[in-house]
């Protein structure tokens, strides 16, 4: 098992474990659903592990790999500069802000929020 | 060399003021002396480790200080001393639960019959004591702090709410705080063991004037507490012993 | 480097502001990050110096209870969501994919916009002091009903509410790119087991924050639907449960006390070893016992609420206890490192040491107030406050410094004062403990947090006093820290690309690290590549 799986599996496991103990122990419904939820979500991360590294075969994973192995690889494509990132955080700022004090805002901050991924998008095709 | 030295200065200071921590009302309460108790293993344990931990860390800065170019042995491992390292404290901390899991029981006991029962609500920014099975009702405010009357080595149960934001019935001499919460009825029972005036106040923040939400506890005799009692819950009835503390 | 990177060509200019604006190289983002939560330190510290003012002496009326209280809710706010954990960010932000050979994060968009969102909810929870009604004033915890709208009734909560759920989906969105980058992006032979200890902890502290934040998210909501749209989650008269605000509150809020330590404890484990000349003592048990912190820390959020008389203390009392085991292994961790090394005195090691003294005393007082018969007399006094800022203040902060002294010339390509760095610690230090030690008694006598007056009671006017003289040793201090970087940031002397004779792959590169981070990696066969491939001769047989 590829340490991602074994980390996410075990947190897994735990969180069950920790939800069943708490719910024999402390009798509180809130509590116990809360550790039910999180361990939810850490089995479907777990699954997603399961499915993301099938066919990972890390040049990272080998002890005795050497720099020459790792040519060829493809790590991916790196950019140093975009301007969409800062685009989109400012209009979800606009959105949030919108709605707690000034809803006009929220409309703006929408328009440009769905601008802003629709670019981001492209971009990172 | 005077780096280490003023470090091992230092902490010989904080563990001495670690004793400190004996400032420690001596506790007014029946519940308050186990409390109490609670503390001194606490500290004793604390301090404890302190100096423990506190050697282990200062010791190498004395010992092994740089004084060659060359590398000492680069060990990295001891797999007996990790085990080692690792149950010790183990083992201390089940100690401390069973010392705390002990306490708590007999702290949070409720007695069957109390003698007498307070229902307390609080609000922003002040204190109602509605004595049960009577007409009395003390209501303070921010400025008039209303004062609760126990009788000593009598268990007096306490029910405690809130009518609006969340507060904390907090009487430091008890060494103990309950939270009052909107919905849910706490209860605790106080005994008294010695009289005299103590000082009480909200301590979770509940707005702007909660510095100003004090009260006042006043334990008096059994004798003086039926007077009150009878007289209504006037307080001019009070014979006036013990100091405020 | 071999391994083929695409780049982008970008239309976007290559210096001044347009640059830090648009950059996603996580080195920028690091810096951004770092560099915000400094300056979120200086802010959040000077509104402790009012609160140290105002204390000072009993019945003081240099600020009103209404000041007061938004002072110490943004003093809290800043101090953790806008300094602690986006320095932590930072710092990881800039040395993972250094420390793993990589040349980027995994999602370098995602992360410049991490980033910005982060900066936003900055600005709007301080833009509360400016609209009617002042800044959120309800601690920073906000406990419900006392934030709800009937009660809160100013525009100042809401931009805290916003500024909050901001900063946790800013923060659950890195803990996606770190452990993706952790767990794709290492170079070759650079295996789980070979990862530097800060990594190690970034993996852990990134586990912290998935399971942790969404409550956070969670409850924020719930209290803004209360607040503008009806709803009556935390309403008593209305069926609602003020005790759940505080389930999901410290459900969040308890890991995040660890999501604010154990990126530090992985900075002294970097440290220690390097200025003892040693390898780390117990690598194994180093890892594990991060994991166990976080997944116990994950069991003990109503330690938060002993006095809250409606959950079983003895199960959190229990758990919590038991988090003191691995932090104990952590510490003897670091002692055998020390043990028999070879200690070099630098400005980085003492704030490591600082660091464990401070923190041992937060530790200590950490498990007792774990015990529900002395959390009922600690609770929300003074005694909560030394504690909590020994682990704060004591720990990560002085372990942001040692990281600043530390990884300085790395990042910057200069060198700080060695001379000035130490006066800054001795400020600190000596500062520190002033303030926060004494606040143990007050505590125990009965002093409650959050109070902007006390009266004249015996010993508190003296030990309030005490704590305020303290506050300004420590703030001489950060003004020494503070001049250090700008003489330093003016010198034209550039630092060594390796000025410690460091382990991790960072040192291997150039200070500052060009654009892409590498241009060589050394062979990878142990967690200190860097050191061996410069002292062959001491390679250790056998290490995996
Ligand atoms: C630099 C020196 C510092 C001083 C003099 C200082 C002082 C104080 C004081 C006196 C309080 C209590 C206010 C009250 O309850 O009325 C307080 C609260 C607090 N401090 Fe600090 N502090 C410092 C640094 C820090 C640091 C570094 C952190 C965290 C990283 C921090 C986090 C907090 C938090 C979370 C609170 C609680 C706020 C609340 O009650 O909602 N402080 N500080
Ligand atoms: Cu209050
Ligand atoms: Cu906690």
């Amino acid at each position: 098992m590829t340490i991602g799986r074994r980390l996410f599996v075990s947190s897994a496991v735990f969180g069950i474990a920790i939800a069943v103990a708490y719910w024999f122990s402390a009798h509180n419904p809130d509590g116990a659903i809360l550790l039910g939820l999180m361990a939810v979500a850490l089995i479907f991360a777990a699954g997603y592990m399961f499915v993301a590294e099938r066919a990972a075969r890390l040049v990272g994973d080998r002890a005795n790999a050497s720099n020459a192995d790792a040519s060829g690889e493809r790590l991916g494509v790196f950019i140093v500069a975009s301007p969409w990132p800062i685009t989109v955080a400012f209009s979800a700022f606009l959105v949030l802000l919108g709605l707690a004090i000034f809803p006009v805002l929220a409309v703006f901050g929408l328009a440009l929020l769905l601008f802003g991924l629709f670019r981001l998008g492209r971009e990172s095709r | 060399m005077r780096s280490a030295r003023t470090l091992l200065a230092t902490s010989l200071l904080l563990c001495t003021a670690g004793c400190g921590v004996y400032a420690l009302p001596a506790g007014a309460t029946t519940q308050a002396q186990v409390l109490r108790q609670d503390w001194m293993v606490f500290t004793l344990a604390g301090l404890f480790v302190a100096v423990v931990v506190f050697g282990l860390i200062l010791f190498p800065l004395f010992v092994w200080r740089r004084r060659s170019n060359d590398y000492p042995v680069q060990f990295s491992q001891n797999s007996k001393l990790e085990l080692i390292y690792t149950i010790i404290p183990l083992l201390m901390v089940i100690a401390l639960f069973a010392v705390t899991y002990r306490d708590e029981i007999i702290v949070e006991h409720l007695g069957a019959h109390p003698a007498n029962t307070v229902d307390v609500l609080a609000f922003q920014w002040s204190w109602r004591f509605h004595y049960v099975g009577t007409a009395i009702n003390i209501v303070g405010m921010p400025n008039a702090p209303p004062q609760l009357v126990l009788p000593v080595d009598e268990t007096t149960r306490i029910n405690l709410t809130s009518s609006d934001v969340n507060h904390e019935f907090w009487v430091p001499a008890f060494l103990f705080k309950r939270d009052a919460i909107a919905g849910v009825k706490n209860s605790f029972d106080l005994r008294p063991i010695r009289v005299g005036v103590y000082l009480g106040r909200c301590a979770e923040f509940c707005g702007f004037d909660h510095a100003l939400m004090t009260f006042t506890v006043r334990v008096v005799s059994q004798a003086d507490y039926a007077r009150w009692l009878r007289a209504g819950g006037s307080s001019i009835v009070l014979s006036s012993e013990g100091a405020t503390l | 480097m071999s391994r083929a990177i695409t780049t982008a060509p970008s239309s976007l200019a290559h210096h001044g502001i347009i640059e830090w604006l648009t950059s996603t190289d996580h080195k920028h983002v690091g810096i951004l990050y770092m560099c915000t939560g400094i300056f979120y330190f200086l802010v959040a510290g000077l509104l402790a110096l009012v609160i140290r003012a105002q204390l000072s002496q009993p019945e003081m009326t240099l600020v009103g209870p209404h000041q007061y209280a938004q002072i110490f809710t943004l003093h809290g706010t800043a101090m953790i969501f806008l300094f602690v954990v986006p320095f932590a960010l930072g710092l990881a932000n800039f040395l993972i994919p250094l420390q793993i050979g990589a040349p980027d994060m995994a999602f370098p968009r995602l992360n410049a916009f991490t980033y910005w969102l982060f900066f936003f909810a900055g600005l709007t929870i301080f833009s509360g002091a400016l609209v009617n009604g002042g800044a959120a004033a309800t601690g920073w915890y906000a406990y419900a009903p006392l934030s709800e709208i009937s009660v809160s009734t100013g525009g100042g909560q809401d931009l805290w509410i916003v500024g909050l759920l901001m900063s946790s989906i800013s923060g659950i969105l890195t803990a996606v790119n770190f452990i993706t980058t952790i767990f794709l992006y290492r170079a070759p032979g650079m295996t789980m087991w070979r990862l530097p200890i800060f990594t190690w902890e970034m993996v852990a502290t990134s586990l912290l924050i998935l399971m942790a934040f969404p409550s956070l998210a969670a409850v924020l909501a719930m209290l803004f639907i209360d607040r503008h749209f009806g709803g009556k989650f935390f309403d008593a008269t209305a069926g609602g449960n003020p005790v759940l605000y505080q389930h999901l509150f410290w459900f969040f809020g308890h890991p995040e006390v660890y999501i604010m330590i154990l990126p530090f404890f992985g900075v002294i484990s970097e440290i220690i070893p390097v200025f003892s000349r040693k390898p780390i003592f117990g690598y194994t048990g180093l890892v594990l016992s991060a994991f166990a912190i976080a997944g116990l820390s994950m069991g003990v959020w109503a330690h938060h609420m002993f006095t809250t008389g409606v959950v079983t203390n003895a199960f959190f009392a229990a758990v919590s206890f038991l988090i003191a085991v691995p932090t104990g292994v952590k510490f003897f961790n670091w002692v055998g490192t020390m043990w028999r090394g070879s200690i070099v005195f630098t400005t980085p090691m003492l704030f490591a040491i600082g660091f464990m003294l401070n923190f041992l005393i937060g530790g200590i007082t950490g498990v007792m107030v774990a015990s529900p018969p002395i959390d009922f007399q600690a609770k929300d006094s003074y005694f909560l406050v030394s504690h909590f800022h020994y682990v704060l203040g004591g720990g990560s902060l002085f372990a942001i410094f040692g990281a600043i002294y530390f990884w300085f010339p790395k990042v910057f390509g200069k060198m700080l004062s060695e001379r000035l760095g130490m006066s800054c610690f001795w400020l600190l230090f000596i500062g520190f403990n002033t303030t926060f030690f004494v606040m143990q008694f007050l505590g125990v006598m009965g002093m409650p947090r959050r109070i902007y007056t006390y009266p004249a009671l015996p010993g508190w006017g003296t030990l309030n006093l005490i704590a305020s003289i303290g506050s300004l040793i420590m703030a001489v201090g950060v003004l020494v820290f503070v001049w250090d970087v700008v003489t330093a940031s003016l010198s034209r002397k550039h630092a060594p690309d390796d000025p410690w004779g460091g382990y991790s792959l960072e040192w291997w590169t150039t200070s500052p690290p060009p654009e892409y981070n590498f241009t060589s990696l050394p062979p990878i066969r142990s967690e200190r590549p860097v050191f061996d491939a410069k002292h062959p001769e001491l390679v250790r047989s056998g290490n995996s």
